[in-house]
């Protein structure tokens, strides 16, 4: 496998990983909207 | 199995959406995950056990030393995607339960909504933690199949890998990203459950108090979780980039390999998920993000349906217990509470308001909302068991039609308040109002009255019935 192609999926596979960690962060975080709907 | 775990398991299946078909869905991928590991782990033992050591083995494309074939083809992928598939079913189940909740909150009936309500507030709690724990034995099975056969397949390809290396790499992603992320999760939402849970009994505004300080304190828990995966994720990857950057051709050749087209395709793949995932984050940041309004003046103020009223009061609503009149019950503080119950729970408001406020003077103030259809001798046998309890002092309110909206819930009913203050009183002293007719008519002269500017006391009818008797 060529440099270039380790290089392209080290950033493809960095960027799908940061997505993955930042979509449970919000998902986590947006129970506290139903929260305050409900309870606020 | 213990009865309180199975009691505890029966209220989770009862509120978490789908919980049955989930534990069905999460069995089989377990049952599948572990067979991927024993079918990769048996194509490793080809290469390292005793038949790879005999004479007639010999490292060629396609097959591994010994008999049979080489691994079949995306044994990773099976075992990367059952886990997303488990994922998957966790953020549906979560979003199912999330959605019931603000359809419950649009209902008419005040019974029916006050059980819909906290029946899926439980199921929006746990429906989360629940499916991220169940996620972690995946985590770790899916790590080992992938980094076992991407060695197995370098070995088929006639590289020389280092075994010990990929499984390092594999489950030093799942340690230092996935885990991190997963136990932040599930700690962030203990921390929400023990806030909705742990506010009980609380006067209402500390209650609002508590459970919005509780959220915001919750969050760091989450961050530090992130920040830790993070960080993971940068240094496993960054480390796996720069083994493999060493290992690579220094430039690529003239006509690409095979390797490099499955790479880029891969890649491909990768980013466009990526951009995917970043997308619908971004609509959840802004629903996060959209400041509140400051809490309502009592926190089950979105239980009971509320009618829109012609009358209005003069008076602010204050931060006080919420007594909800109707036909047919009485809630108190979004609980259906009889005379005996209701007697006790205010009760202990009481007290906890004198704990809490060591030295101040109790006010002895009720929010009381009656529908004006209602017959008046029903808010009358409310008002008498809030008298019991010291709340000699309440506040009829009224509700207009008010709404918010938000980024991603859209409209959300928040009506606007206002109410009349008057004081309870068991003596006919004359000039007192009495309690007759409708809700609605007791209401509005109670609004005129104060609006005179009077100070309003109102004779308990029954009190009145008896006196009349008397005489």
């Amino acid at each position: 496998m060529s440099r270039r192609s380790v290089v392209t999926a080290a950033l493809a596979w960095g960027v799908l990983g940061i997505s993955l960690v930042g979509f449970w962060y919000e998902f986590a975080r947006l129970t506290e909207s139903y929260l305050r709907a409900v309870l606020l | 199995m213990t009865p309180d775990l199975l009691a505890v398991l029966q209220i989770i299946a009862r509120d978490v959406p789908f919980f049955a078909g989930f534990v069905v869905v999460w069995a089989g991928i377990f049952v599948v995950e572990i067979r991927l590991a024993l079918l990769a782990n048996r194509h490793e033992k080809r290469w390292t056990g005793p038949a790879a050591a005999s004479p007639s083995a010999g490292a060629r494309p396609g097959a591994g030393p010994g008999a049979g074939g080489g691994l079949p083809r995306g044994v990773e992928w099976w075992a990367a995607g059952g886990l997303a598939l488990h994922l998957g079913c966790v953020v549906l189940s979560t979003a199912i339960a999330r959605s019931r909740l603000l359809r419950d909150l649009s209902g008419d009936d005040t019974a029916a909504r006050v059980r819909l309500v906290s029946q899926n507030l439980s199921g929006l709690l746990n429906a989360l933690p629940f499916g991220v724990m169940a996620a972690l034995p995946l985590v770790v099975l899916a790590a080992y199949t992938f980094a076992v056969c991407l060695w197995v397949r370098g070995k088929e390809r006639g590289d020389d890998p280092s075994l010990p290396r990929f499984l390092k790499a594999g489950l030093a992603v799942a340690a230092l990203c996935l885990v991190p992320v997963g136990v932040g999760v599930v700690g962030y939402s203990m921390q929400l459950i023990k806030i909705a849970s742990g506010v009980a009994g609380v006067d209402p505004e500390l209650r609002a108090l508590m459970t919005a300080r509780g959220m915001v304190e919750a969050r760091p828990q989450l961050v530090t979780a992130v920040c830790v995966a993070l960080c993971g994720l940068l240094a496993t990857t960054g480390y796996i980039a720069v083994v493999c950057w060493r290992k690579a051709r220094a430039r690529a050749s003239a006509v690409s390999s095979d390797a490099d087209a499955r790479a880029r395709r891969v890649s491909g793949i990768a980013a466009t998920s990526a951009l995917a995932l970043f997308a619908v984050s971004m609509t959840l940041h802004l629903e996060n993000q959209a400041p509140w309004p400051e809490p309502s003046h009592n926190l089950v103020l979105d239980i009971g349906a509320f009618e829109s009223s012609t009358v209005s009061g003069p008076d602010p609503m204050p931060w006080a217990p919420l007594l909800f009149v109707t036909a047919g019950d009485v809630l108190l503080e979004g609980t259906q509470a009889a005379g005996d119950r209701a007697t006790e729970m205010l009760r202990v408001l009481h007290k906890n308001y004198t704990l809490l406020h060591p030295g101040a003077s109790f006010p002895g103030q009720i929010n009381v909302y009656c529908p004006a259809a209602v017959p008046v001798s029903r808010l009358d046998a409310a008002l008498r068991v809030a008298a019991d309890a010291g709340y000699t002092h309440p506040l009829l309110m009224w509700t207009q039609p008010g709404e918010i909206r938000r980024p991603l819930l859209g409209r959300l009913s928040r009506p606007n308040t206002s109410a009349a203050r008057f004081e309870l009183t068991t003596r006919d002293e004359g000039g007192a109002l009495h309690l007759t007719g409708s809700c609605g008519a007791f209401g509005a002269e109670l609004a005129r009255l104060r609006r005179q500017g009077s100070d309003v006391k109102v004779l308990l009818a029954n009190v009145a019935d008896d006196r009349s008797g008397a005489r």
